[in-house]
C-alpha cells in the first residue's frame, strides 16, 4: 500500500485541488464576520463602481445619443465647425444635393437640430431640443412606436414627444397626446410619443418633419444641421465619409466617430470625468482596502491552521488555491450582490424619467467583474504571501 | 548508524543552526538516532534542548543544517520541497499540542484533510476518516465542530487526523500538554494503540511525565544533544 | 455530497449572486443597433444610373405659370372657371363689376346719339343755305345778264349814235354839195350853159339835200337820246349786279357757316361715338381671358372680391400649359460640369421616392441664378445653381405644378486628385 517511493514533482495535482476547494470555502463560510465582510465589503465596492461607472458612460453616451438615436444612418455631414450632436452650425439646404452627388451615396437626408422654447396651454414653458426628420424617409425618428410615429408626425405641425422627459413640460403628469403648444408662435400639436435615448442636454425632444420644424424655427440663413447618409451597399462608412468631405468640403464622420466626438466633447468640455473618476476611484479603492484588509486578516487568523495545513502536506499551491478559491467566491458574490444592485438600481429607476438615461452596459458589467477578480487576486496573492513563505514547522512552536 | 528495516527513520549527525540576528546558535549539536517501527518513541527533556526541533526535522518539516535524514528510505535532505510535502502528507501523521483543528471544518472533515489533501474523493475521504473516528470513539460526533468538543475529544480528532491516512510515522508534538490527566491517558492509550501496528513508528515529543509510562523507549535529550537514547537503559516503569 | 439545509444555506449566497449577475445581465441595455433600414425609403437613384449629380427640381407648366392679371380693377362678378379646368385661349377666365362702365357706356351712347342727331340737323341746314347761295349767284348771273344786255343797247345806240352822226355828215355833206351846186348854177354867166330845168333840179336836190341834213341831225339827236338812254340802262344792269353780288356773298357767307356747324356736330358725334366705344371697349375688358390653352391652376379669386389691376403678389388666376410638364432642376454649379446637354434624369416626387419618374432633357436655362431657398430664409453664401429643363409626361402621374422634385441626373463621376495622376514615362 505505502510505497517507498515519492511520485515526481512533476505529478499532477489537480485531483487533489477540489477538496481543498471545498475545504477553504468550508473555512471561510464557517467565519460569517469574515465571510459576510468580505462579501458586503466587495459588495458595496462593486455596487459604487459599477453604478457610479454606468452612470458615467451614462453621462459620456448622452453626448453621443443623439446620434446612436438615428440608427439608419452611417454618416454624418455637417459644417466643419460642428464637433458635437447639439452644436448647431447648420449649413445650405443645397449641401444635400452636393452630398446626395457624391458616389457612393446610396441615400441622403436632411435633419435638423435646434433649440426651442415650448409655450404650453397651460402657460408652462419649457426648452426643448427640435428635431426635423426627412419628411420623406422619417431617418431620424426613434425605433420606437416607429409605426405609430410615423403616421402621427404627418400632420401639419404635428410632433412626437420622447415619452421619458413628459415631466419637463408637464409636470403634473397628463398624457400629451392631444396638447397645443406653442413654438415660436406657431402652433403645433402632441401627435405622438416615442422614447428617445437621454441627450446631454437634459431637454425633451420633439421630432417633426424636416419642413415643419425647419419653418417654425426663427429665421436665420440656414437651417440644415446635418445631411444624414447611408453608404451603397459594399461601400465602407469610413471610405464614403472621407470621400465626402473630399468632394463637397463638409465634415463627413461616421455614426461611429460622430458619437465618439459627442462623447470626447463631454469629456473635455465638463468636470464630469473628474468627479465620477474620483467616484469610481474610490469604489476601487474601497474594495481594495476591504478585500486586501479582510482577507489579510482573515488569513492571519488562520496562519496557525495553514502552518498545521502545512505540515500535515498541503502544498503551497493548494494554499494558494485555497486562498484564491476563498478570495474569488466572495468576490463572485460580492460582485453578484454589486452588479445586482447596480442592474437593479438602473432597472427600477426607469420608473423615473431622470434615471432612464442610464443603461446597465455589458463592458461595464464585465469591466467591474474583471476589476473585482483582480483585486481579489492581487488581495489573495498578498494576504497569502505571508502563508507561503511560512515554515511549517511553526507549528510545534507553539 | 546505518539504517535497519526496523527503523521507519533515522538521523544521522544532524546539526541544526538558527540565524539570530548577525549570529547563529546551533540547536542541535550533531544528534543521531533512530526510530524503530511498531514502538512508541518518546523524546523528552528540557524546554529548548531540542526535542521539537529533532521532531521537525525528523518529520520534514524542517531541514538540517547538515547530517542525513532518513524517513522510511527516503533521503528527506535530498527531497525537493513539493516531493517533501507529498511525502508528508502520505507517509507522516502529525498530532499537535494544540490540535490545530480548524474549527470551521466539521470534526470528519478536519479528520480527513490528509485525505484530501492527497486527491482522495471527498465522501471516501469523509468516510474513511469516519471509521478512524469511530474507532476512536468519536461516532456520535462526526458532524459537530471542534469548538462543541471538549479538550481531550478534540485531541482524539486530531489522532484521527494524524491516522486517517494510515500513515508509516507518526509525530506527536506535546499530545497532552493542553489536557487534563485523564484525558491525556486517554489519548496516550489510543497513540499506544496505533503504536502497536509493527509498520508504524510512533515518536512522541513530551515533558509530562505522567505519561513516560506508555514509551517503550524514552530518549533524553539536552542542550541539542541525545544524553540517553533509551537502548542501553532499561525501558521505563509504567506508571 | 448530500443535499443539506446546511449546504443549502451555504449555497444561498453564491446561488443569489450568481442569479444577481443573471439580472444584470439581462437587463443589460441592447447593444447599439447600427445599420436599420430608414423607415421608409428615401428619395435615391436608382443603383444602375452609376454616378449621379442630385439636385431639387420645381415642377412647372412648359409655358411656365402664367400669373393671368385684370387691367382693371373691380369687383368680381362672375368666374367661369375652376382650378384644373382646362380652357382654350380666349375663353373667358372671370368678369368684374360692370354697372359703372355700362351705365357710363350708356350715357355715352345716348351723348353719341344726341350728338348724331345735332350733326344730321346741322347738316340739313346746309342745303336751303346752299340753295339760297344758288339763287343769290343765280342773281348774279340775271344781273350781268342785265348789264350785258345794257351794255349791247349801249354799245347798238352808240352805233345808232355813230350812223346817224355819219348819216348826218353825209347828208350834210350832201346838202353842203347840193347847195354848193345850186350856187354854182345860179351864179353860172352864161345861163344859156344851165339849162333851168337842171338849176331847177340842183336846187330841189340842194332842197332834199337839206331836209336829209335836217333828218340826219334829227336822227342824231335821237340816237344821242338812245344813247344817253342805254347809257342809264347799263347803270341799272350795274347797280343791279352789284346788288345780287352782295346778295349772292352773304348767301354763301351763310353756307359755309351752316357747313361748318354741320361740321362741327359731326365731329362732336364722332368724338360721342368714340367716347361710346371707349366705353364699350372698358366694358369688354371687365371680361379677363385666357391668353393661351392651358390648364387653370390656380384661382385666388371668387365672386365678390376686389380684384386689383397691376401685378400682383397673389395672381389673380394662374394659368400654364401642363402637357408636357417641365421639371426646373437647380443644380449646383459645383456639379453643373458634370451634367451634359442631353443627359438622362429620373426624379421622384416628395412623398412617393419609390416612384421614379424618367425626365426628358430639354435645354439649360442660358443664366446661372443664386440659389433660391424653399424653405424659407435667404442664403447669404452665394451658391449658385445652373437651371436645367427636363419634361415629363404628367399622364398617370399625380404630379402638380409647384411640386418639389429629387431628381438625380446621369453624371460624370467625379475626378479626384489622385486619379489624375502624371502619365507614365514623365519620370525620370
Amino acid at each position: 500500500m505505502m510505497s517507498g517511493k515519492v511520485p515526481p514533482s512533476s505529478h499532477n495535482d489537480a485531483p487533489t485541488m477540489l477538496g481543498m476547494v471545498a475545504i477553504a470555502l468550508k473555512m471561510l463560510m464557517g467565519d460569517p464576520v469574515k465571510y459576510f465582510g468580505l462579501v458586503f465589503g466587495i459588495g458595496f465596492s462593486t455596487l459604487l463602481m459599477s453604478q457610479q461607472a454606468s452612470i458615467f458612460v451614462g453621462l459620456l453616451t448622452w453626448g453621443a445619443n443623439p446620434v446612436l438615436d438615428v440608427r439608419q444612418a452611417q454618416v454624418w455631414v455637417m459644417d466643419p465647425r460642428v464637433k458635437q450632436p447639439d452644436q448647431g452650425q447648420p449649413m445650405s439646404d443645397q449641401s444635400l444635393y452636393r452630398v446626395r452627388s457624391v458616389d457612393g451615396v446610396a441615400w441622403a437626408v436632411p435633419y435638423a437640430r435646434s433649440t426651442a422654447t415650448v409655450k404650453t396651454s397651460q402657460g408652462n414653458i419649457a426648452a426643448i431640443t427640435l428635431v426635423g426628420v426627412d419628411n420623406q424617409s422619417m431617418v431620424g425618428l426613434p425605433e420606437d412606436n416607429l409605426a405609430n410615429s410615423m403616421a402621427a408626425i404627418r400632420g401639419r405641425n404635428a410632433a412626437i414627444l420622447d415619452a421619458n422627459k413628459i415631466n419637463l413640460i408637464w409636470a403634473d403628469g397628463r398624457n400629451p397626446i392631444g396638447e397645443v403648444v406653442e413654438i415660436n408662435d406657431n402652433r403645433v400639436v402632441i401627435s405622438g410619443l416615442t422614447t428617445a435615448l437621454a441627450n446631454f442636454s437634459g431637454l425633451p425632444t420633439l421630432y417633426m418633419k424636416y419642413t415643419d420644424a425647419i419653418a417654425i424655427t426663427p429665421p436665420e440663413r440656414n437651417k440644415l444641421s446635418f445631411v444624414l447618409v447611408g453608404a451603397k451597399p459594399g461601400v465602407e462608412p469610413e471610405q464614403l465619409a472621407r470621400h465626402i468631405t473630399e468632394v463637397t468640403g463638409l465634415k463627413a464622420l461616421t455614426r461611429q466617430q460622430f458619437a465618439a466626438a459627442g462623447t470626447q466633447f463631454i469629456v473635455e468640455n465638463t468636470g464630469i470625468p473628474i468627479s465620477f473618476g474620483a467616484a469610481i476611484g474610490l469604489g476601487i479603492l474601497v474594495a481594495v482596502v476591504i478585500t486586501a484588509l479582510t482577507l489579510a486578516m482573515f488569513v492571519a487568523e488562520n496562519l496557525k491552521n495553514f502552518g498545521a495545513l502545512k505540515a500535515i502536506g498541503v502544498t503551497n499551491q493548494q494554499i494558494l488555491l485555497m486562498v484564491l478559491s476563498q478570495a474569488l467566491l466572495v468576490g463572485f458574490i460580492g460582485y453578484g450582490i454589486g452588479i445586482g444592485g447596480t442592474a437593479a438600481f438602473l432597472y427600477f429607476g426607469q420608473a423615473d424619467p431622470s434615471l432612464r438615461g442610464f443603461k446597465a452596459l455589458g463592458e461595464i458589467v464585465f469591466g467591474s467583474a474583471v476589476l473585482v477578480m483582480l483585486i481579489v487576486v492581487g488581495s489573495a496573492y498578498v494576504s497569502v504571501r505571508k502563508v507561503l513563505k511560512l515554515d511549517p514547522a511553526v507549528v510545534f512552536r507553539g | 548508524m546505518t539504517p535497519t528495516s526496523s527503523q521507519a527513520a533515522i538521523i544521522d549527525q544532524v546539526i541544526k543552526e538558527f540565524p539570530s540576528g548577525n549570529d547563529v546558535v546551533r540547536v542541535l549539536h550533531g544528534i543521531s538516532m533512530g526510530i524503530d517501527y511498531g514502538k512508541m518513541t518518546m523524546l523528552v527533556g528540557p524546554s529548548g534542548c531540542g526535542k521539537t526541533t529533532v521532531l521537525s526535522i525528523l518529520s520534514g518539516t524542517l531541514s538540517a543544517t547538515s547530517g542525513t535524514v532518513t524517513v522510511m528510505n527516503e533521503r528527506l535532505d535530498r527531497l525537493r520541497t513539493d516531493d517533501l510535502v507529498r511525502f508528508r502528507r502520505r507517509k507522516i501523521g502529525f498530532i499537535f499540542q494544540q490540535y490545530n483543528l480548524i474549527p470551521t471544518l466539521s470534526v470528519a472533515e478536519n479528520a480527513a484533510i490528509p485525505l484530501i489533501a492527497d486527491g482522495v474523493a471527498w465522501e471516501d475521504a469523509l468516510n474513511q476518516s469516519g471509521r478512524v473516528l469511530t474507532h476512536l470513539g468519536l461516532g456520535p460526533h462526526l458532524a459537530k465542530f471542534p469548538r462543541q468538543l471538549s479538550g481531550g475529544q478534540q485531541q482524539r480528532v486530531a489522532i484521527a487526523r494524524a491516522l486517517a491516512h494510515n500513515p508509516a510515522l507518526v509525530v506527536c508534538d506535546e499530545p497532552t500538554a493542553a489536557l487534563d490527566a485523564a484525558s491525556g491517558q486517554a489519548v496516550m492509550a489510543l497513540l499506544d494503540e496505533a503504536a502497536d501496528d509493527p509498520k508504524r513508528a510512533v515518536l512522541v515529543v513530551t515533558h509530562d511525565d505522567r505519561i513516560f509510562s506508555f514509551a517503550d523507549r524514552i530518549i533524553r535529550m539536552e542542550d541539542g544533544r541525545v544524553i540517553d537514547d533509551g537502548l542501553s537503559s532499561s525501558p521505563p516503569q509504567k506508571v | 455530497m448530500k443535499v443539506t439545509p446546511q449546504l443549502l444555506r451555504r449555497l444561498a449566497l453564491p446561488i443569489g449572486a450568481t442569479g444577481l449577475i443573471g439580472f444584470a445581465i439581462l437587463t443589460l441595455s441592447p447593444p447599439d443597433k447600427a445599420g436599420a433600414a430608414p423607415p421608409a425609403a428615401p428619395a435615391s437613384a436608382p443603383e444602375s444610373q452609376g454616378s449621379v449629380v442630385a439636385a431639387l427640381g420645381l415642377i412647372e407648366p412648359s409655358s411656365e405659370v402664367i400669373e393671368v392679371g385684370s387691367e382693371l380693377s373691380g369687383v368680381v362678378r362672375e368666374v367661369f372657371v375652376k382650378p384644373g379646368d382646362q380652357v382654350v385661349a380666349g375663353a373667358p377666365l372671370f368678369r368684374l363689376d360692370d354697372r359703372a362702365l355700362g351705365a357710363n357706356l350708356e350715357a355715352q351712347r345716348a351723348a353719341a346719339d344726341q350728338a348724331r342727331a345735332n350733326s344730321a340737323a346741322s347738316a340739313s341746314r346746309v342745303p336751303g343755305l346752299q340753295a339760297n347761295a344758288a339763287n343769290a349767284a343765280a342773281g348774279i348771273a340775271q344781273a350781268e345778264a342785265g348789264v350785258t344786255t345794257a351794255r349791247g343797247t349801249l354799245t347798238q345806240a352808240e352805233g345808232r349814235l355813230a350812223s346817224a352822226r355819219a348819216a348826218a355828215d353825209a347828208a350834210q355833206l350832201a346838202f353842203a354839195d347840193a347847195q354848193a351846186r345850186l350856187g354854182l348854177y345860179t351864179n353860172l354867166s352864161d345861163p344859156r350853159a344851165v339849162s333851168t330845168d337842171e338849176r331847177d333840179r340842183a336846187r330841189f336836190a340842194m332842197e332834199r339835200a337839206k331836209a336829209a341834213a335836217d333828218q340826219a341831225r334829227a336822227a342824231v339827236i335821237e340816237a344821242e337820246g338812245g344813247l344817253l338812254a342805254a347809257r342809264g340802262g347799263l347803270g341799272d344792269a350795274q347797280a343791279r349786279l352789284a346788288a345780287a353780288r352782295a346778295t349772292s356773298a352773304s348767301a354763301r357767307a351763310s353756307v359755309s357757316e351752316g357747313q361748318q356747324t354741320a361740321l362741327a356736330a359731326r365731329a362732336g358725334a364722332a368724338q360721342a361715338q368714340a367716347q361710346a366705344k371707349v366705353a364699350a371697349t372698358d366694358l369688354d375688358r371687365l371680361t379677363v381671358r385666357a391668353p393661351i390653352a392651358g390648364q387653370v391652376l390656380r384661382l385666388n379669386i371668387r365672386v365678390g372680391e376686389f380684384a386689383s389691376a397691376g401685378p400682383l403678389a397673389d395672381p389673380l388666376v394662374a394659368m400654364g400649359a401642363v402637357n408636357p410638364m417641365h421639371v426646373r432642376v437647380q443644380i449646383d454649379e459645383e456639379d453643373a460640369a458634370r451634367v451634359a446637354a442631353g443627359a438622362p434624369a429620373q426624379g421622384s416626387l416628395r412623398g412617393d421616392a419609390t416612384r421614379r419618374i424618367p425626365l426628358t432633357f430639354v435645354r439649360f436655362e442660358p443664366q446661372a441664378l443664386p440659389k433660391k431657398n424653399l424653405n424659407g430664409g435667404a442664403e447669404r453664401v452665394d451658391t449658385r445653381v445652373v437651371e436645367a429643363i427636363y419634361a415629363f409626361n404628367p399622364a398617370g402621374v399625380q404630379a402638380f405644378v409647384g411640386q418639389q422634385m429629387d431628381v438625380f441626373v446621369t453624371a460624370r463621376p467625379i475626378k479626384r486628385a489622385e486619379t489624375l495622376k502624371p502619365a507614365a514615362g514623365n519620370g525620370k
